[in-house]
């Protein structure tokens, strides 16, 4: 059970609003290929007498100055520039099959900004202080509902609440929706952002790099790893059937497969406990899914910096491959961490299976374990199939395959 | 009804289960007492200041009740949400194999805030207590789920669908599809919210809160009333339920979900998207309005709402052909917890044949072409009937539950 054995769509489109700017399957691609990390002291709120200082922001820039756009939250900018070029990249602006999108969100924080400036409101002026425009924007649905009516999205739309895998469930839960007959198409969205409240908690909690430890970095899977270093942004992929696809004569970038979607009883806030048992959820993964490890050329994993995170996450996948030896990677060191980043790491799979590029661990100088292999130079051949990882605190535990789609031959289709 | 239910796969989803923490108590018999006797429990507020407001009332879990459910240190939420699915496993004689392999789908909208405003509270006025901090940990809904699956070793598929009011009915449909489409044999299924200061602040700014107890589909009424609670439903394949010899309480027919994409706050006067919803859920179903005999109401006691609920109402079953009754009016809207009590609710009234009524309404609105069932609830034998959930952002979901003699 919850092999999802029959969960397989294909991805027929790409939006990102990123600390790279905005665009889709082709900025995901320079990204990779670049491997320039965005992470930088962040400059849109001070971090004085905070020990930590770096994130990677999405610029100013980035986002809409139109009216309409004016409106929305920052998140919520975030979130419908990447589903609109999502839904362009995929050849769906306008067409009708759109207004019977479904429309998942994945989020770790949703709009905490505009809940603390709506409390602030009352805070510094009591009832007369509170705006009734920004209390919509409170509760954790507000970047889907802007989305939709942005877009006209009518079918199905659910926002998912997760910790660190948030992205990741976006799109196994689209993957459900387009399964249970739901909707024709569903556009699965990870976002998240950065806000002073947030950072300076997650400091003082001791979980951010340094964490009073050597120089603050983002390093996941290095001996030197001490905390993370948070990131912002919003990726959405268009997940449709084959058939779907075909039809309708759309791109088709890669094909996706729910692979494993568990939670380990874990108290909220903490990592699962390293056991034996927990080291076999994805050789179950495979057999229920009739999947052959061997095939899996390269691995997206969700390290953070986190030591703990890092060691389980690593451990998993060692005993999973056991012999096999696939090329692991992340994404973490160029786009900081986010929950919403999962959306982001399926796109990344979805690049990598058409085109071989892959990020390359630069900073790894000492890494965690000898027995696994990372990727720190450039991948040949292509890999076919990839695995997107994530695991996170709470004990949340997902896998997706994503794969060259079949009939192409190298290269994009 | 029965000969005419054509669905008789081995994966239709049935309930077995049933847990319930409301303002009326802990437990499925005092919720049920409290909304079969029509008694609304809508009073002054205790948890946080109400001055300066529209409303101080609301329906509050009482602090005597709320000491008995679980340990302290943990957020009101998951006090009420472990509580109430502890009480939905016990009904369902769930093993440790069974929750080991479960899906968990916990809908919310407001989480832990209530301790989160607390520690907030106190930062802003620089009295922060280091001790207050650990209840960011339990911040956002998510972690109430988390804390569910940790307690009852829960360990199949989690979410935490977040969508407003209607958040846990979305959980109990979501659930369900798992469950149909095999990927699944049994998930718990529903929501939990607790009043915070943020939520009252909110709709007070609104101004959808009204001064006195509200009174949904009611000629002169101003506003909804909030409230606070949690239910969970055990959701099993109907072949599992009866390999095991489970007790089957009702039947999870179909499910509509829904978006407007219209407004933040507010449904188009036209309600389609409400219509899409029920009618999505009569498809999957597969029977006919004619069918249904009740409907449980969003019912929220707003102007807009009300009205364009009975416009969908009118548009799918025609003026009159169904009974509704909102029991918002009796406990308040518990944001994304209401869709689960409501379809608590729902199914209590299929299995007693008493129909819930709506309290307050002392002159129905002449604009709203439905019996609304004032005051007294109304004994009524029925084999199915509808639970609406209609959210911000324009989510919209409904549920039909059938008469465990229909299942099969």
């Amino acid at each position: 059970m919850a092999a999802l054995p029959a969960y397989r769509a294909v991805i027929t489109g790409i939006g990102c609003t990123s600390p790279f700017g905005v665009g889709g399957y082709t900025l995901v691609a320079d990204v990779l290929q670049a491997n320039t990390t965005a992470i930088r002291p962040i400059t849109g709120f001070p971090t004085d007498g905070l020990s930590s200082c770096l994130g990677a922001e999405v610029p100013a820039a980035c986002l809409p100055v139109t009216e309409e756009g004016r409106r929305w939250s920052r998140l919520s900018q975030m979130t419908v520039l990447a589903c609109r070029q999502a839904v362009a990249e995929a050849g769906l602006c306008g067409s009708d099959t759109l207004s019977q999108a479904g429309l998942v969100v994945g989020s770790e924080f949703g709009d905490t900004r505009s809940t603390e400036a709506f409390s602030l409101g009352f805070l510094r002026k009591g009832p007369l202080g509170l705006s009734p425009l920004l209390f919509p924007s409170t509760v954790m649905n507000t970047m889907a509902s802007t989305t939709s009516m942005a877009l006209g999205i009518k079918g199905p739309m659910l926002t998912l609440n997760q910790a660190g895998v948030a992205g990741e469930l976006a799109v196994v839960r689209a993957l459900a929706l387009l399964h249970a007959g739901r909707a024709p198409v569903v556009i699965a969205c990870g976002v998240d952002e950065l806000f002073p409240l947030l950072y300076a908690t997650l400091v003082q909690l001791q979980v951010l790099s340094p964490r009073g430890c050597g120089e603050e970095a983002c390093r996941p899977f290095d001996q030197r790893h001490n905390g993370l270093v948070l990131g912002e942004g919003a990726t959405a992929v268009v997940i449709e059937s084959p058939a779907h696809a075909r039809a309708r004569e759309a791109p088709i970038l890669a094909e996706v497969q729910s692979l494993w979607w568990r939670g380990i009883p874990t108290p909220p806030g903490r990592y699962p406990a390293l056991r034996q048992g927990r080291l076999q959820m994805l050789p179950q993964a495979w057999r229920g899914a009739g999947v052959c490890p061997e095939d899996i050329g390269l691995a997206y994993l969700s390290g953070c910096g986190d030591p703990q995170h890092d060691a389980l996450e690593l451990a998993c996948l060692a005993a999973a491959f056991e012999t096999h030896r696939p090329l692991l990677t992340s994404v973490t060191h160029l786009t900081g961490d986010y929950g919403g980043l999962g959306a982001f790491r399926v796109a990344a799979a979805a690049v990598t299976v058409g085109t071989g590029i892959a990020p390359i661990l630069d900073y790894l100088c000492q890494p965690m374990r000898a027995d696994v292999r990372f990727v720190v130079q450039p991948v040949a051949p292509p890999p076919t199939v990839v695995l997107v990882h994530g695991l996170a605190r709470g004990g949340m535990h997902a896998a997706l395959l994503v794969e060259r789609p079949q009939g192409a031959d190298d290269g994009v289709e | 009804m029965s000969q005419r239910y054509a669905r008789r796969d081995d994966r239709r989803v049935v309930v077995t289960g049933l847990g319930v923490v409301s303002p009326y108590g802990r437990g499925c018999p005092a919720y049920w007492h409290g909304l079969s006797q029509g008694c609304c429990i809508l009073g002054p507020l205790s948890l946080f200041p109400t001055e300066g407001f529209r409303s101080g009332i609301g329906g509050e879990v009482s602090a005597a009740i709320t000491r008995t459910l679980g340990r302290a240190h943990r957020s009101r939420a998951t006090r009420f949400l472990v509580a109430a699915a502890e009480e939905a496993v016990g009904h369902a004689g769930l093993g440790a194999a069974e929750l080991a392999a479960a899906a968990v789908s916990i809908g919310g909208a407001g989480g832990g805030m209530l301790e989160v405003e607390a520690w907030y509270w106190a930062r802003y006025h620089q009295h922060e207590n280091k001790r207050q901090r650990a209840a960011l940990r339990s911040m956002t809904p998510a972690a109430q789920t988390d804390a569910l699956a940790c307690q009852l070793r829960i360990g199949g598929p989690r979410e935490s669908p977040i969508l407003a009011c209607s958040s846990s009915a979305a959980a109990i449909a979501t659930v369900a599809d798992l469950i149909e489409t095999g990927v699944v044999d049994v998930g718990l299924a529903g929501g939990v919210d607790t009043l915070t200061r943020l939520c009252f602040m909110g709709f007070n700014a609104l101004k959808l809160l009204d001064t006195q107890s509200c009174r949904p589909f009611a000629h002169d009424r101003r506003g909804m009333s909030l409230g606070e609670g949690a239910a969970v439903l055990v959701l099993e394949s109907w072949r599992h339920a009866t390999a095991r010899g489970a007790p089957i309480r009702a039947g999870v027919a179909g499910c509509g979900i829904s978006s407007d994409a219209f407004h933040p706050t507010a449904p188009p006067t036209d309600a389609e998207g409400a219509v899409r919803a029920m009618r999505e859920a009569l498809a999957r179903a597969h029977l006919t309005p004619a069918d249904i005999v009740y409907v449980n109401a969003h019912g929220t006691g707003t102007v807009q709402n009300d009205r364009a609920e009975a416009v969908a109402l009118e548009a799918v079953f025609g003026a009159g052909k169904v009974l509704v009754s909102a029991t918002k009016s009796l406990i308040g809207h518990t944001m994304g917890a209401a869709g689960a009590l409501e379809a608590v609710a729902t199914i209590l009234a299929l299995e007693t044949g008493l129909l819930p009524p709506t309290a307050n309404l002392w002159e129905p609105d002449p604009a709203i072409p439905f019996d609304c069932i004032p005051h007294a609830a109304r004994p009524c034998s029925l084999d199915c009937a509808m639970s609406n959930s209609f959210g911000f952002g324009g989510q919209n979901v409904s549920l039909i539950v059938l008469h465990p003699d229909v299942v099969g």
